[in-house]
């Protein structure tokens, strides 16, 4: 319905940057005779004083309040949809609510019968949690997009030079893992940035320009130059990163996630930075960093982590819990059981429901990335107190 | 656009963080209430994520929005018990005048071209250019409120200049720039 409006505001961004053809002009001009008011929503949009005023008016929006607001609603909507007899989403939910509301009554009362049924099983001493399906745990995977938009699915191109960018070859090693390569000397002042994306269930290496190694977590993206060019190395972190930097004095490497920016002069770390966690967590193995989070700084030493919410605190860390993943283990140590799922449910991307367990409760142990989840979760059972059913991508924990 | 169908909840926050502050700007034109106009835009987005399955393409989720919140804000206008002077005078002109809503969706679309520039910056860049550009603050102001020092504000500048397209959105940073730079000299 507004494709037409869409289309005039692209023309006068065009316009701005000079970029019109001779049929666009046409097409903008022949907007702007078709009605004054046009003429006058033009005119001061070319008006730099007026366009300060209304960008302003655009940055003072508060997308956070409100995203978490839809999130909050999206997340009850799913639970909902769980419990609903039948939870097969799209279409079919919204004719099926109208027709059945009195069926419904009469179904949920079945079902909950049949889970109470299922459950009394559990009670028997020797049994373990039937598992009806199982689930395979993650993989080496990731899509890497280029400045120009272009988007490239790593696990399944082949190795070798994938592209080139402002002087940098690309390439795609034997062991699945990607590097960046100076090939020209002179240092261009084009801004070539790359994005490197995991989704649930992926995890990736790469070797940045300086030769700094980074290893991806699940669900996570970084953002950084084809080339590292002028006084800083930086680059963008939203999820959890593993850092080996390649020292250099002169020029620090920069980390910024949406909370934090972290300096380093040449070490390895571990940042820990989900959307959907509280707090970012920056835990360092070797060398030095300093950790700025608005008005606050702290530095780390090895061995200390950096917890960031409305302020920094250091304590001392548990390296080899913060750095598992990293070696392809799960570390938990006395973690609410909450805090577990979530790292399973990235790396498995299943999801999880609990279903009268106490999620602070607090777990432990150590086990293999690589194994399907079934192992995992029978471990986490024989902690006692908790059971696990695995439904296709859902698992349910219950008492 | 296959992962936000298929229920990836990181595809509707793709789109979310393009459309919100557009949406935001467009309904807060139409009914003149901020605070009303970012509850109508994020339950739309609600509305979005619960038939995501019967989108086929980015264009028809950014016309859906757009109508969904242009809807919204019409049915907020007519239930307004008590309506302050502008929206009445608001609602008057809406029922007449179509075109007015047309060009609201143009402008909003078009300042947030502009803008998707300045989120580009990464964080602390985005939060120094925003005090400059739209603050008028100045190089140590800046540094003082952010807990950095001059150099590090400079440099942002620098890269702001650097990774911004948009002619006048450079300049208008650039001046501050080298505004700064003559009155250092003059102080030499």
């Amino acid at each position: 319905m507004f494709e037409k409006e869409f289309n005039i505001a692209i023309l006068i961004e065009k316009f701005q940057k000079g970029e019109l053809n001779n049929a666009q002009q046409q097409e903008l001009d022949a907007w702007l005779a078709a009605d004054q008011a046009n003429k006058n929503l033009f005119q001061s949009l070319m008006q730099e004083a007026e366009l300060k005023k209304k960008l302003a008016a655009l940055h003072q929006i508060d997308e956070q309040r409100a995203w978490k607001k839809i999130h909050r609603a999206v997340w009850k909507m799913e639970q909902n949809a769980k419990k609903a007899p039948d939870s097969e989403k799209g279409t079919f939910r919204i004719k099926w609510v109208k027709a059945a509301m009195d069926i419904a009554a009469v179904l949920t009362l079945c079902v909950l019968g049949f889970y109470f049924f299922q459950t009394s099983s559990y009670f028997k001493p020797n049994s373990y949690s039937q598992h009806s399906a199982d689930v395979n745990p993650g993989s080496t995977g990731a899509t890497l997009t280029l400045s120009d938009g272009r988007s490239i699915k790593l696990q399944d191109i082949a190795t070798g030079k994938l592209a080139e960018e402002a002087g940098v070859a690309i390439s795609k090693s034997k062991d699945g893992h990607l590097i960046y390569d100076l090939k020209e000397r002179d240092a261009l002042t084009d801004y070539a940035m790359n994005t490197l994306s995991t989704a649930n269930g992926e995890t990736y290496h790469v070797t940045l320009p300086d030769g700094t190694m980074v290893w991806l977590n699940a669900a996570s993206t970084l953002r950084y130059p084809a080339r590292f060019v002028g006084q800083e190395r930086r680059v963008e972190l939203t999820g959890e990163g593993y850092f080996e930097v390649a020292p250099n004095q002169a020029i620090p490497f920069r980390v910024e996630t949406p909370n934090q920016e972290i300096t380093v002069l040449g070490t390895h770390f571990n940042v820990n930075s989900y959307l959907n966690e509280q707090v970012e967590v920056t835990t360092l193995v070797e060398g030095l960093v300093k950790v700025i989070s608005g008005k606050h700084s702290r530095s780390l030493r090895p061995g200390q982590q950096a917890t960031v919410a409305q302020e920094i605190s250091v304590s001392q860390a548990d390296i080899e819990a913060a750095t598992a993943w990293k070696n392809g283990m799960f570390v938990f140590n006395k973690e609410p059981l909450e805090h577990i799922m979530r790292k399973v449910a990235r790396w498995y991307d299943i999801e999880v429901v609990y279903d009268g367990v106490d999620t602070n409760e607090l777990y432990g142990g150590s086990f293999s990335r690589y194994e399907n989840v079934s192992s995992v979760l029978r471990k986490l059972e024989l902690t006692g107190g908790i059971h696990f059913k695995i439904e296709g991508r859902r698992i349910i924990a219950t008492k | 656009m296959e992962a936000f169908r298929k229920g990836d909840e990181q595809g509707l926050a793709f789109f979310f963080k393009i459309h919100y502050r557009p949406l935001c700007y467009f309904v807060t034109k139409l009914i003149q209430d901020e605070v009303e106009a970012e509850d109508i835009v994020s339950l739309v987005f609600v509305k979005l994520w619960e038939r995501r399955k019967n989108f086929e393409s980015p264009q028809r989720i950014k016309a859906f929005l757009y109508i969904s919140c242009r809807n919204a804000s019409l049915n907020f206008l007519k239930q307004l018990k008590r309506k302050t002077v502008l929206q009445r005078e608001y609602q008057k002109h809406l029922e007449l005048v179509d075109e007015t809503v047309l060009n609201h969706v143009v402008e909003s679309e078009f300042i947030n071209s502009l803008y998707q520039e300045v989120a580009l910056l990464p964080l602390q860049c985005r939060r120094v250019f925003a005090l400059l550009y739209f603050e008028g603050k100045k190089t140590d102001e800046i540094a003082d409120t952010m807990g950095i020092s001059v150099k590090t504000v400079r440099n942002y500048k620098a890269r702001a200049i650097e990774i911004l397209h948009h002619a006048f959105l450079k300049k208008g940073i650039a001046e501050a720039l080298s505004l700064a730079v003559f009155i250092f000299l003059h102080k030499k």
